[in-house]
């Protein structure tokens, strides 16, 4: 990334958020450098969503300091919201207005003249492929159309900062991929970007770095790759047991050092790299083994010992 | 660490509550009809009913024909059913049900531009019934004088109040039956009480009291005053009154709503 001199997009420290008794964040520490495109990766009910709406102003009672653009979020929310896009995760819409009215509205807010607003509206309802769809009611459209128009009114005042909360959650591949392209184009002229999801190719693909969160905290921060090599190694082999067999073969990995999680009856052993997969394959009878390349799945797994329930990662069956 | 907002985070500004209500607008705008027929019929059937209706079995009251002497009463109970039902039921349906509170907030304003607006668009949504109601009346002669345009000042206030009222239940509310309490609970009973029927003072002195507290008695007494052109130093006191009430349920009602839209 080079040298950089500007300071951090946002820090958070010591943040803590409780909605009576639940405590949602308990005690996040976090610095974004500007251009970077962060993922925040957890299972539900992790804080990933409280995180976010602090950051974008949206929730004004926490304890800790939050700063975004160099401006605290409890004193300066109108200013810092001037800066940035926000894609809620339940898209926010305004839906008693059409599609079009939704953003030249929101527009005005910052000022934009509806001469320009329209037009600018126009282009990007023109991008993300809901131009025919301009002067329907918000509640025609479908899900995935949703989340395009929360997407382009996130766009409507060019932030620096954009937060999306599961941006392609519910898009077809196509609009996926769109919005991948267009991503890594906002990434490219040096937008920040911060970014929630479940899915761990769209985390490996797009994000510079992944923080984990889990119970309301961080668990660790890094690329991508540098997790996968810290946590997990280069390669994980599986072997599908039968049930009784697990107590056994887990004795067995245990005396020969290997590190390995257990997932009901499944033993997934992490290699590091140059590691002897012969040694480990003669270790263990399994119905079914499989060996893979190392991904962020495992890495998630690892962490926060719960299945996120998307396992994207293509394996081969020896 | 303080957990509370700093002030300068809730700062209103007046050009970004006027842009939410033109919001409001737009929307209002697309149901036309509905509010339509709210805001003229149902003070028209009022007048009716009640004023030429009942009116006729009536002799006199205070000095002059039924229908007169209602008339103030009814634009003031209008304004205030107009303005409580927007600031409560609507309000809260952009808060919780439609989320258009939320849709607005993503963008740079502020709880207070919101709860102003809201404020802004049921009084303006009060007085146009107020001002339905005028034409309507004026139809049957009942209207004969510029002072009308005086006792304006009145129904925007009244207006005002009970906007602020409606917002205060909104931020009590659970969900929409807590509205029965506030409707059957104060509105419905206050508007029998209020002078708006038969004067105050026929009623048993405790009453009497009871009435004085709400901000609806002292807009009915202040709307005759001026309608009937007798104002003395009583009008005055009516008016303080009618201010400070409606000061008070502001302040609250902001307050309270504020932190609520915070969270
Ligand atoms: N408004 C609220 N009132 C009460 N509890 C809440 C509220 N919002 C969130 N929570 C709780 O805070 C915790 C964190 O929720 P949050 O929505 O931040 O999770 P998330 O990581 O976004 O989950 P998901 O992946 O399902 O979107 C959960 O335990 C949730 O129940
Ligand atoms: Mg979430």
């Amino acid at each position: 990334m080079g040298t950089r001199t500007r300071s951090p997009s946002v820090i958070v420290k010591g943040l803590i958020k409780n909605f009576g008794d639940t405590q949602a964040l308990n005690g996040v520490n976090l610095e974004i450098a500007p251009g970077e495109c962060i993922g925040i990766l957890g299972p539900n009910g992790a804080g990933k969503t409280t995180l976010l709406s602090i950051l974008t102003c949206q929730m004004g009672s926490f304890e800790g300091e939050v700063f975004v653009e160099n401006l605290n979020v409890k004193k300066n929310s109108a200013e810092v919201k001037r800066r940035i896009g926000i894609v809620a995760q339940d898209d926010g819409l305004d839906p008693d207005l059409s599609v079009i009215e939704n953003l030249i509205l929101f527009a005005h807010y910052f000022n934009i003249p509806e001469s320009v607003s329209a037009a600018k509206a126009s282009e990007i309802l023109r991008n993300v492929q809901l131009i025919d769809y301009a002067d329907k009611p918000v509640d025609n459209l479908s899900g995935g159309m949703k989340r395009r128009l929360a997407l382009a009114r996130g766009l409507m005042n060019d932030p620096d900062i954009l937060f999306l909360d599961e941006p392609t959650t519910g898009l077809d591949p196509q609009m996926r991929q769109w919005i991948w392209n267009y991503l890594q184009h906002l990434k490219s002229v040096g937008k920040t970007l911060i970014l929630t999801t479940h899915y761990m190719e769209e985390a490996e693909m797009l994000c510079d770095r992944v923080a984990i969160m889990d119970h309301g905290q961080i668990l660790d921060l890094g690329s991508p790759e540098d997790l996968i090599q810290r946590k997990i190694g280069a390669e994980v082999i599986e072997f599908q047991l039968e049930a009784r067999d697990v107590g056994y073969y887990v004795a067995r990995l245990k005396e020969a050092g290997c590190s390995f999680e257990v997932f009901n009856s499944c033993i997934s052993v992490f290699l590091p790299a140059g590691a002897n997969t012969k040694d480990v394959l003669s270790l263990v009878v399994a119905q079914r083994t499989t060996i893979r390349k190392a991904g962020l799945s495992d890495v998630f797994l690892r962490i926060s010992g719960h299945d996120l329930g998307h396992r994207d990662i293509g394996g081969v069956h020896v | 660490m303080s957990k509370s907002l700093n002030a300068a985070n809730d700062r209103l500004t007046w050009h970004n509550a006027t842009l939410i209500v033109r919001r409001h607008f737009l929307v209002l705008k697309k149901t036309w009809m509905n509010s339509f027929v709210w805001m003229i019929a149902e003070p028209l059937f009022n007048l009716t009913a009640i004023g030429f209706g009942l009116g006729a079995f009536v002799a006199r009251i205070a000095d002059r024909p039924f229908i007169e002497f209602f008339f103030p009463g009814l634009i003031c109970s209008s304004v205030m059913m107009a303005a409580y039902f927007e600031s409560s039921y609507g309000t809260y349906t952009k808060w919780t049900y439609s989320k258009v509170f939320r849709s607005v907030l993503y963008a740079p304003v502020s709880a207070k531009d919101v709860l102003f607006a809201e404020l802004m668009f049921s009084t303006i949504k009060a007085s146009c019934s107020a001002i339905g109601i005028v034409i309507v009346a004026s139809l049957f002669g009942l209207v004969d004088s510029w002072r009308i345009f005086l006792a304006f000042s009145v129904f925007l206030t009244l207006a005002w109040a009970f906007s602020a009222f409606g917002l205060l239940v909104c931020s009590f509310a659970r969900n929409y039956d807590s509205f029965i309490y506030s409707t059957s609970g104060v509105i419905v009973p206050f508007a029998l009480i209020s002078g708006v029927y038969y004067p105050i003072g026929s009623m048993p002195l405790g009453f009497q009291i009871l009435a004085y507290l709400f901000p609806l008695s002292h807009g009915v007494a202040l709307a005759k005053d001026i309608l009937w052109n007798q104002i003395t130093d009583v009008s005055a006191l009516h008016a303080a009154a009618l201010l400070g009430l409606t000061a008070i349920l502001h302040f609250w009602a902001v307050r309270r709503m504020t932190k609520a839209l915070q969270r």
